[in-house]
This record gives C-alpha cells, sequence and structure tokens, in this order.
C-alpha cells in the first residue's frame, strides 16, 4: 500500500439489510486529483490490491492516443496498472461493467466518482452485485471536461492535451498555441449541476470531500415544464422524442437497468412496436423513465450518451423530484440497504390518493 | 383448435333492458375462435347452467365466455358449471355487461355496443387462457380468537363445541369485554352479568379452549390453514398455577386508589388485581407501573406474605409464545369516542357530564356506586338527566360519518333503569331520529316514552354549561322550531362506538384491511359478511362495524361456523390464479419481494448453463401457499418476469387490443 495512503473513519452509510451485510472496512484516504502525487498513488493501490490478491479486476480508465478521450479499461495484474489513468476526462460512467461480472468469481475493484459511485451503490441495493465483491475506489471528484466543450473553444484547430488547474483549464493545439478559459465553460453539463461529487460509499477515497456545484438550473427547467399547459409539454416532448433512433444506449449505460430480458427486447407481448410513430416513441420514453424512477441516481450518464441529444435528465429528474416529495427518501445510490420508496409499503406514506 | 362459446345472459330485464343482447350474441358470432353464441334468461340459475354444459357437449366447446353480472357474483358458479362439463375452469371468462355495462347506460345502441365490446375483450382473453389447476394445503385444525367479548366467547364455544381446539387472547385481565360492564340489556332489560357470567364459566372450563389473557398478538405469519402466531404473554407476578383466586391479596394490598378502567375510572382498584369480581380467569395481575414493590426496590411486598399458596412471583418476566394456528377469528371490540372535538359538551370538563359507558357502571350493582344512581361530582342523586344520542356519530364535518347503532336503545334503556331506579327523576333524551330496526326494539322505544314518560326532543346540542350546581343543556327543539334549555344534574353522552385505538396496527399485522374508520373490512358486504379479505382470517362483533350484543352473538356463530366449515376439510383448495416467475428473465433484484402483502417471495437458488459453464444464480419464488394472487408483484417487476396467472400481460393487451383496436 502506497505511503500516501492514510487510514480515516468509515464513510456513513445506513445499516445494511441482513442479506446485504458484509464487514465494514475502514476506508482509507489518498491525495487528491491536481496533487502531483495523485496518479502515482492511485495506481500503487490499484497495483497492491491486484498483488495482495483483494481484488482479482480492476475496472478503470487507460490512455488513448485521444488524450480528451480515455478508454475503460479492465486490468487483471499488477504489472498492467502503469497504464492506469485518471483526469478530468474520465467521463463514462464505469460501474455498470459490474453486471459482466455478476458470476465472475472474485473480488472486483472499480475506480468511481461521485455519480458512479451512487451507480454502483444502487447496483448492490438491486441485489446485482453484493457488497463484498466489490472494491469501491472512490475519487472526491472536482468536476469532469466536456471534450466537445473544449474543441469548440480551441475553434479549428486541433487539441494536443488539456492541462486543468483549478479554477482554469490552459488548451494546448497541435500547432503549439496555448490558451486559457475558465474551468466552468468547459465542464459538462451535469458536473455544472452536481451537487454530490464525493463517493458516498468507498473502501479507498481519494482527495478530501469536495462541494460540488449547486446550480438549480435543471429544477428551473423542470418548474418552467410544470407551468406549461399539457398541450405545449406534449410539444415539447414530442419535438425530442421523435428524434430517438431507439439505440437503447441510454438504457445500456444505466445502473438501474439491470434486466437480462429488457421489456423493450420482448416480442411476447411486443410492448415497443418496431413502428416509428407518436406512441410507440412516447410509450418507450416514458417506460424507460418509470422504471428506473425511485432507482435513477441522477448519473445522468443516460442523458450524456444519447446520440441525438434528448434532455432524459429533465424526465429523470422531475420523476425523483415527485418520489421525493411523496417519499422524503434519500437520493438512490446515497445509502446502502435502500430499496426503492416506491416497492416499499409503510403506513406512513403520503396517500395522495384520498 | 380453440373453440369458444358465448353466453349473454339477460338477467331478467336487468341487462336485456339497455343492452339488445340478440344483437351482442349476434356480434361474438363473427369472432375469431367463437363456434357458438346464444342468450338466456338467466344464465346463472340451474337451467342456464345446463345449456352451458349441453352446448359444451354439443359444439365441442373448449372456452367459454358468460357475458352477465360481475365476476365477484357468479364467477365461481360459472367455473364450476364450466368444470362440471369437462372444461378446465380457468378456461371460463365472465364479461362484465350488467355493472359495467346496463347499469350505468340508458342509451340501448350505447349499451349494447360496449357489452360487445366487452364480450370482444372477454373472447380475446380467453383464448389465451391455459388450463390451471388448483393446488392442496394442509389445515392445522386449532383456531385463534382474538379478543375475549362476547363476540370471542362465543365464538370460541361455537368452535370448541365442534371439537377443535380454540386460544382466547384477551389484553385484559379478565374475559368479558364491554359486555361485562353493562348493567341490563335491552329490549329484555335482563342482567348482562347473569347471561354472560355463565358463558364465561364455560369458556373457563372447556377442555378444548386456552384462555390467554392480559396477553396480546406480536406477530402473524403464515398463511390459511397455517398460521404462524407469536403471543405476548404479560407478565402477571401471579402464578396461575398455585393461585386459587382467594383474593387475600387484593383485599390487602395497600394501594388502594389507582382508577379501575372497568369502572370507567370512576372507581378504584388496588396494585394486584381481578377486573371484576366474575373475573374468568379469577387470577390477579400487578399492574407494574404502580405496584409499590417495582417503583421502589422490593419493598412492600404485602401480597406475597399474605398469600397463603404462594402465588406471587416478582420476577416472572414476559414471554413470547410461538403458536399455529388454521384460522383466526378476529373479536376485538369497540371504544366509545373520547369527544374531544366537541368542548361545547364538556367531557371531561364537567364530572356530570359522561358517556353511555359510565352510566352502565352507574347503574350496575357491581358498579362503584352499588348500583345507586349517584352523580360524579358529589354523589349527590340526579333529579334531571338529559341522554345526548348521535355523540360524534352522524357527524361527518367532525370526523364520523357512520350511525353507532346501539346508542337510540341503550339511551332508551338507561332512560327507563334511571326512571325505574329514581322514580321521581327526569329523563330527557336530545335525538336526531330514532333508529329501532329489530325485533321488539320499536315497542321497547315506545315503552320508553310512554309508561315511563322519558321526554323525547328532537335536536342537537349546542352547549352544555354549568350554572349553580347544575349544568343547563342548550339546544334547538327542530320540531317546535325554537331553541330550549333543560337543566340536569346529569348527562349522557351517547359516545360513538370506534374501534380499538390499536385495531388498525393489528390489522397490518395480522394483514386484513380495515376501511377509514378502522373498522375491520369484510370481504363483501353482503354475501361474505364474516370473512376478511385474507384467507382464514374471520370478523365477529362491534370491531367490524358498530353492532348489538345479538347481532354480535349472530355473527360470531357465524363465524365459527366458517372456520368449523375450513376445518372439516381434509385440504383447502389454494387459488390457482397465482404469481410465478420466469426464472430466464428474472434477475434476482427482489424489488418484487417489499411489494408482496403477504411475503410470499423468497429467493431461491437455480443452477443455469452459460455456454460451457454452470452458474448458480439467485432468482425469486413464489410461496403457492402464501400467494393469494393480488398481482402486486406482478407490476413491480420491471422486466415482466414475474406474472400473474390468469393475468398475463399477454391476455391483458389482448383484451385491450380487442376494445381499442
Ligand atoms: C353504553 C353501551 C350500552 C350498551 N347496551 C347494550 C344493550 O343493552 N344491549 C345490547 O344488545 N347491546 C348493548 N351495547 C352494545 C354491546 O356492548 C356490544 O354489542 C358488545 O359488547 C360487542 O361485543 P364485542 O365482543 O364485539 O366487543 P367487546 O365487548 O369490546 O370485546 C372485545 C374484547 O377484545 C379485547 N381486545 C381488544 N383489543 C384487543 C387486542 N388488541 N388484543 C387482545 N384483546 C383485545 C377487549 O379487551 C375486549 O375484552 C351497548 C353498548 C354501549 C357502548
Ligand atoms: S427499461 Fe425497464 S425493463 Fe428495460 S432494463 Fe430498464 S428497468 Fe429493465
Ligand atoms: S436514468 Fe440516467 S441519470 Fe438515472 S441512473 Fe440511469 S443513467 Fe443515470
Ligand atoms: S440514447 Fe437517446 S436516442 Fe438512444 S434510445 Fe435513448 S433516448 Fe433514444
Ligand atoms: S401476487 Fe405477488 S405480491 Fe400478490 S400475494 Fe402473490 S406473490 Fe405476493
Ligand atoms: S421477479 Fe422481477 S422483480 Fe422479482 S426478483 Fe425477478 S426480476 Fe426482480
Amino acid at each position: 500500500m502506497s505511503e500516501a495512503i492514510k487510514t480515516a473513519a468509515p464513510v456513513e452509510g445506513e445499516p445494511m439489510p441482513a442479506e446485504l451485510k458484509t464487514a465494514e472496512i475502514p476506508t482509507r484516504r489518498g491525495p487528491a486529483p491536481g496533487d502531483p502525487e495523485f496518479l502515482g498513488a492511485l495506481r500503487d493501490c490499484c497495483r497492491s490490491l491486484l498483488a495482495e490478491g483483494h481484488v482479482q479486476r480492476i475496472i478503470a480508465y487507460r490512455e488513448t492516443p485521444d488524450s480528451l478521450r480515455p478508454e475503460v479499461a479492465f486490468f487483471a495484474s499488477p504489472e498492467e496498472t502503469g497504464d492506469l489513468v485518471w483526469d478530468l476526462f474520465c467521463n463514462t460512467n464505469i460501474c455498470k461493467y459490474l453486471l459482466d461480472y455478476r458470476t465472475f468469481e472474485g473480488r472486483i475493484g472499480v475506480v468511481v466518482k461521485g455519480c458512479d459511485a451512487r451507480g454502483v451503490v444502487q447496483l448492490i441495493n438491486d441485489m446485482q452485485i453484493p457488497r463484498d465483491k466489490v472494491e469501491i475506489i472512490g475519487i472526491c471528484c472536482p468536476g469532469q471536461i466536456d471534450p466537445a466543450k473544449v474543441e469548440s473553444a480551441a475553434g479549428e484547430a486541433w487539441v494536443s492535451r488539456v492541462v486543468a488547474g483549478p479554477d482554469s483549464v490552459e488548451i494546448v493545439t497541435e500547432e503549439g498555441t496555448e490558451m486559457r478559459v475558465p474551468l466552468e465553460s468547459v465542464l459538462t453539463d451535469r458536473c455544472l449541476s452536481c451537487r454530490k461529487p464525493n463517493p458516498p460509499v468507498a473502501d479507498v477515497v481519494f482527495g478530501e470531500d469536495q462541494k460540488g456545484r449547486i446550480s438549480d438550473e435543471v429544477f428551473e427547467q423542470i418548474a418552467e415544464l410544470e407551468r406549461m399547459s399539457s398541450a405545449e409539454r406534449d410539444a415539447f416532448w414530442n419535438r425530442h422524442f421523435e428524434r430517438c433512433i431507439r439505440c437503447f444506449a441510454c438504457r445500456n449505460v444505466c445502473p438501474a437497468c439491470s434486466c437480462t430480458k429488457c421489456v423493450f427486447d420482448q416480442q411476447e407481448p411486443d410492448w415497443l412496436a418496431g413502428e416509428r410513430n407518436q406512441a410507440n416513441q412516447h410509450f418507450f420514453q416514458i417506460t424507460r423513465a418509470v422504471h428506473v424512477s425511485g432507482r435513477c441516481t441522477g448519473c445522468e450518464e443516460c442523458d450524456r450518451v444519447c446520440p441525438v441529444g434528448i434532455p432524459l435528465r429533465l424526465m429523470n429528474k422531475k420523476l425523483w423530484k415527485d418520489v421525493k416529495d411523496l417519499f422524503d427518501s434519500p437520493l438512490p445510490g446515497t445509502k446502502l440497504g435502500v430499496r426503492s420508496p416506491l416497492v416499499m409499503w409503510d403506513p406512513k406514506d403520503a396517500d395522495s390518493f384520498e | 383448435m380453440k373453440r369458444i362459446g358465448v353466453f349473454v345472459c339477460h338477467c331478467g330485464t336487468n341487462i336485456a333492458a339497455t343492452v339488445d343482447v340478440e344483437k351482442v350474441a349476434e356480434s361474438a358470432r363473427h369472432l375469431p375462435h367463437v363456434v357458438f353464441a346464444t342468450t338466456y334468461k338467466f344464465m346463472c340459475a340451474d337451467p342456464g347452467q345446463k345449456l352451458i354444459a349441453d352446448a359444451i357437449r354439443e359444439h365441442a366447446l373448449n372456452r367459454v365466455v358468460v357475458a352477465a353480472c360481475s365476476p365477484h357474483m357468479h364467477e365461481r358458479t360459472f367455473r364450476k358449471a364450466v368444470e362440471r362439463a369437462g372444461v378446465n375452469p380457468y378456461l371460463m371468462e365472465v364479461a362484465n355487461v350488467r355493472e359495467q355495462c346496463s347499469w350505468v347506460h340508458r342509451d340501448k345502441p350505447v349499451g349494447t355496443e360496449k357489452a360487445a365490446a366487452l364480450v370482444a375483450a372477454a373472447v380475446a382473453k380467453v383464448a389465451r387462457n391455459v388450463p390451471l389447476e388448483s393446488g392442496k394445503l394442509p389445515v392445522e385444525r386449532r383456531a385463534l380468537v382474538v379478543g375475549g367479548g362476547i363476540a370471542g366467547i362465543q365464538a370460541a364455544l361455537d368452535i370448541a363445541e365442534s371439537g377443535y381446539h380454540v386460544t382466547i387472547v384477551e389484553r385484559e385481565q379478565s374475559v368479558g369485554g364491554r359486555m361485562a360492564q353493562l348493567d341490563k340489556t335491552f329490549p329484555t332489560l335482563d342482567c348482562s352479568s347473569c347471561i354472560l357470567t355463565p358463558k364465561m364459566v364455560d369458556v373457563g372450563h372447556h377442555p378444548m379452549i386456552e384462555i390467554c389473557s392480559y396477553s396480546e398478538i406480536e406477530s402473524v405469519e403464515g398463511y390459511v390453514g397455517n398460521f404462524e402466531v407469536t403471543i405476548r404473554r404479560k407478565a402477571t407476578s401471579v402464578d396461575p398455577d398455585v393461585c386459587t383466586g382467594c383474593g387475600e391479596c387484593w383485599n390487602r394490598c395497600p394501594v388502594k386508589k389507582l382508577p379501575s378502567s372497568f369502572n370507567m375510572d370512576l372507581g378504584h382498584r388496588p396494585a394486584i388485581y381481578v377486573d371484576f369480581p366474575q373475573a374468568i380467569p379469577n387470577v390477579p395481575v400487578i399492574d407494574r407501573a404502580n405496584c409499590t414493590y417495582y417503583l421502589r426496590d422490593g419493598k412492600c411486598r404485602v401480597c406475597e406474605k399474605v398469600c397463603p399458596t404462594k402465588a406471587i412471583d416478582f420476577t416472572l418476566e414476559d414471554r413470547l409464545v410461538k403458536e399455529r394456528f388454521g384460522a383466526i377469528v378476529m373479536a376485538t371490540g369497540f371504544q366509545t369516542a373520547s369527544l374531544q372535538q366537541y368542548p361545547e359538551w364538556g367531557l371531561g370538563t364537567y364530572p356530570d357530564v359522561v358517556t353511555g359507558l359510565h352510566f352502565e357502571r352507574l347503574v350496575s350493582s357491581t358498579g362503584p356506586t352499588e348500583g345507586k344512581i349517584k352523580r360524579p361530582s358529589d354523589g349527590k342523586e340526579p333529579k334531571s338527566v338529559v341522554f345526548v344520542l348521535c355523540a360524534g356519530s352522524r357527524d361527518e364535518a367532525r370526523g364520523r360519518s357512520y350511525c353507532s347503532k346501539a346508542c337510540c336503545m341503550y339511551s332508551a334503556k338507561q332512560a327507563i333503569l334511571l326512571r325505574e331506579k329514581i322514580p321521581q327523576a327526569q329523563a330527557h333524551v336530545f335525538y336526531m331520529d330514532i333508529r329501532t330496526a329489530g325485533k321488539d326494539y320499536e315497542e321497547f322505544y315506545m315503552r320508553a316514552k310512554e309508561e315511563y314518560g322519558v321526554n323525547y326532543i328532537r335536536g342537537r346540542v349546542a352547549k352544555v354549561y354549568p350554572e349553580k350546581d347544575h349544568l343547563v343543556v342548550r339546544g334547538e327543539d327542530t320540531l317546535l322550531g325554537r331553541p330550549v334549555a333543560v337543566e340536569a344534574d346529569m348527562v349522557v353522552l351517547a359516545a360513538a362506538i370506534e374501534p380499538r385505538a390499536d385495531a388498525a396496527a393489528l390489522a397490518q399485522k395480522v394483514g386484513i384491511s380495515y376501511n377509514r374508520d378502522h373498522f375491520f373490512s369484510e370481504a363483501h358486504p353482503k354475501l361474505r359478511p364474516v370473512e376478511s379479505n385474507t384467507g382464514g382470517v374471520f370478523l365477529a362483533g362491534c370491531c367490524q362495524g358498530p353492532k348489538d350484543i345479538p347481532e354480535t352473538v349472530a355473527q360470531a356463530s357465524a363465524a365459527a361456523a366458517k372456520v368449523v366449515q375450513m376445518f372439516s376439510k381434509d385440504a383447502l383448495v389454494s387459488e390457482a390464479q397465482l404469481a410465478s416467475v420466469n426464472e430466464a428473465w428474472c434477475i434476482g433484484c427482489f424489488l418484487c419481494q417489499p411489494v408482496c402483502p403477504y411475503k410470499a417471495i423468497q429467493p431461491k437458488e437455480i443452477e443455469e448453463r452459460r455456454g460451457r459453464d454452470k452458474i448458480k444464480r439467485t432468482v425469486s419464488s413464489v410461496n403457492t401457499g402464501l400467494c393469494q394472487g393480488c398481482g402486486a408483484c406482478a407490476v413491480a417487476c420491471p422486466s415482466g418476469a414475474m406474472r400473474l396467472n390468469g393475468f398475463t400481460d399477454e391476455q391483458i393487451l389482448a383484451e385491450v387490443d380487442a376494445v381499442c383496436l
């Protein structure tokens, strides 16, 4: 274990139901991203986890020729961890890859941001993977950069690398020109309104707790939608839904979508007919949003991956707002052992039907 | 080959008046797989059922649709009819063309069109039905009765007399309930104790009845025929096997002035006590919250010293006893409303404003005044008493819309008792309506008015307030249309009968439903009035709704008959329309588990082939003994792995398509 990692108090979480219970592993803390020691310490940590047999696989990121787009990688041996990276371009939520290890014999380490960690916790709470099978290597996330925003800031020029500082980033082009832009101008949309950048549950944490960014933009947009007449709202969503090409990327990346036989893939009954009419487009969108409601962790990965830019976050957040108002439950994925409020009975539940 | 027969019922004119049944049959003939369609005046009657059976044989039908009344009414009838003719009962569907069609439409063409659509939906569904088989469940032939009032006592005696073991769980020290608190009973004015005590003695001595008094239900698990109940036997501090009930202890206990809840706090009891002299079991309990021994670290011990049989044991602790029962009778009775929402009547403020139950204790010869009616404030004999009916009942605005049913009659009784005991006293009754439906009830009320000169004033009481040494009752005489003020030495409020404070919590423990007033709900208000919605749980007495003693006893005997009927079978037939899991699709997320109100869903490990490997994984499984086929799990399951047999997605969608496409 690296010297830089010191032991800290365990991360808080609800007591787990019996079937989820596992020995409490004390959380250790390592240096923050941005600290010159950070990457070395992270690699050391992953290396020793593999070397000492604590885990048999690590899911993390690896450099690619495109420095704005590291890729997800699976590390099976200590030697491979030299390639491992973590920078401000690790946008992909990797938690979903855990499902490929449902029947893997051995433990898996995952290197996760706050939003990814919620996905891991949600998979645990949805009983898709036992807590003790996962080593959660958490990073208190300073916010991720949207490569597209960097590229548009650079204009015509090719970007060769980006050096991130605490408040601004330096963009270096192929031609060697350097330009400095404020960090906020290139952060991803979801990070601009991220309130929970710290992993709620982890075995190792890198960095000190981040404050996150408190923007109400999403909820303001939702309020605006709520104020619309139903015809206006219908027109609003119709404009978006009709563009959906049903690639199912939104579902595939979603930590709340763990079904092996998703309703949209079923033939008998064929819930989602092939024809791209308004009814079917709406049916797909509404069904997906409702299926994940109460379990959607608000990671906004679906929104990020949608190739046609449908603002799925608005639907997800609206449903979350309603669930929270009705059942006063914690954001999914922030506490171990919490089941979706939509499948729990409690005599104290709001009864808005009376 | 699917061969569907459609049978459209006229239901006299109930359906035929607003639905052209012939047209409906004709349109059915053109539906896929339908090979026969006809109509008949009363399908449920014998000839109607025979018509179905004959058609099944003649046209080789293998599926049937009956277009008639709600399946709630006759689904079972028609299932049996087709089964007798050799068709699996679940290959029969009812199209509800009465409650959902003819009764709600006036226009015949519209009604006809809708009926045809409902039939088309049922035909589409039945074409996708598969035969279902019921399983068999063993029965534990022991009954649990919760509550030992007259309802619980009667039910227990009837079940025990049929030869089955019964356990009564009673919260108080003694069985008897409210009836033990009453003085005389309408309409015959026989003494309540005189008719109740022999029954109490019977349950006390019956070899097949065990009384767990001073006990409560901790938890209920299991299902019809196989409940597993944990009973909390509260620590009594007295060994029941040794105690002879001699009374030395309760006569000598130095703590004498504790309010006696049996006497509605009008009298006192010691810290070691029996509820009343005829208590069954006649074994006292120590009220630990008020006993000096427990309050002052082992001081006092008087009872222990005086007990000739050394029955006192201060070290006893609550015990949790787990027992198996096949059936449960709920008989937890009622309490009367606190009337906090009615400050204008002054209950709790003026000592001489009391409720009917207080008055019962004041006229009872076993009560705190030994049967002499004395007003609580100064013990004076009242010369004028005002009875207020509907106190808290029939008042939607302040929470209770229902009629408490017994008050008209018991207030007439109490007025008569007052006039008998104090002939010079005046009795006034403020009422909204007088309801005397019941054998000899109207006559009883007329006697109160005519023979006993009880003064009935129609109107609501607006205010009760003290003046000098008496109370004034102000109200409006709505027959004369003017305000009235009556001087009274005592005011007796016929406080609303409501379920026990813990009724809802108990219902949740037992897994039965209750209405908005927290009375336990019967499975059908007319046809299944003593069954709850949960198999094997039956209802008796005031916990199901306000009623008087004759009705309570009748319901208790009916509940007992249902229990005995269940116990007389070798095995129970389990429901066939239950949930089942498509294991290949199930991902073991168990979103289905917490929604199941009957705790029927458990994890199960299966082995599966993955390529060349064999893997183990956990999926959901349904306990067919526990599942009641409610379908909640099927809705919670995101991927559709959970299905409700008889109501699968394919079947429902086929119905929707038949109506909408
Ligand atoms: C003032 C008044 C006068 C009346 N006079 C007459 C009359 O003259 N004639 C007539 O026909 N009817 C009369 N009635 C109506 C009569 O009292 C009821 O019909 C009858 O008592 C109902 O019996 P029960 O067994 O349902 O309820 P209860 O008598 O209330 O018995 C319920 C029993 O269950 C027990 N219990 C409750 N909760 C629990 C629990 N959680 N666990 C275990 N045990 C529990 C209680 O301690 C009690 O022993 C009168 C009612 C009132 C209020
Ligand atoms: S959309 Fe629904 S059925 Fe499909 S994977 Fe997500 S939760 Fe499962
Ligand atoms: S629905 Fe979208 S935001 Fe919600 S958990 Fe799934 S991917 Fe994340
Ligand atoms: S990612 Fe976007 S385009 Fe693809 S299925 Fe989801 S909403 Fe449709
Ligand atoms: S249908 Fe499902 S939820 Fe309902 S009782 Fe059966 S298993 Fe439980
Ligand atoms: S039946 Fe459905 S809800 Fe239940 S565990 Fe399986 S997939 Fe989950």
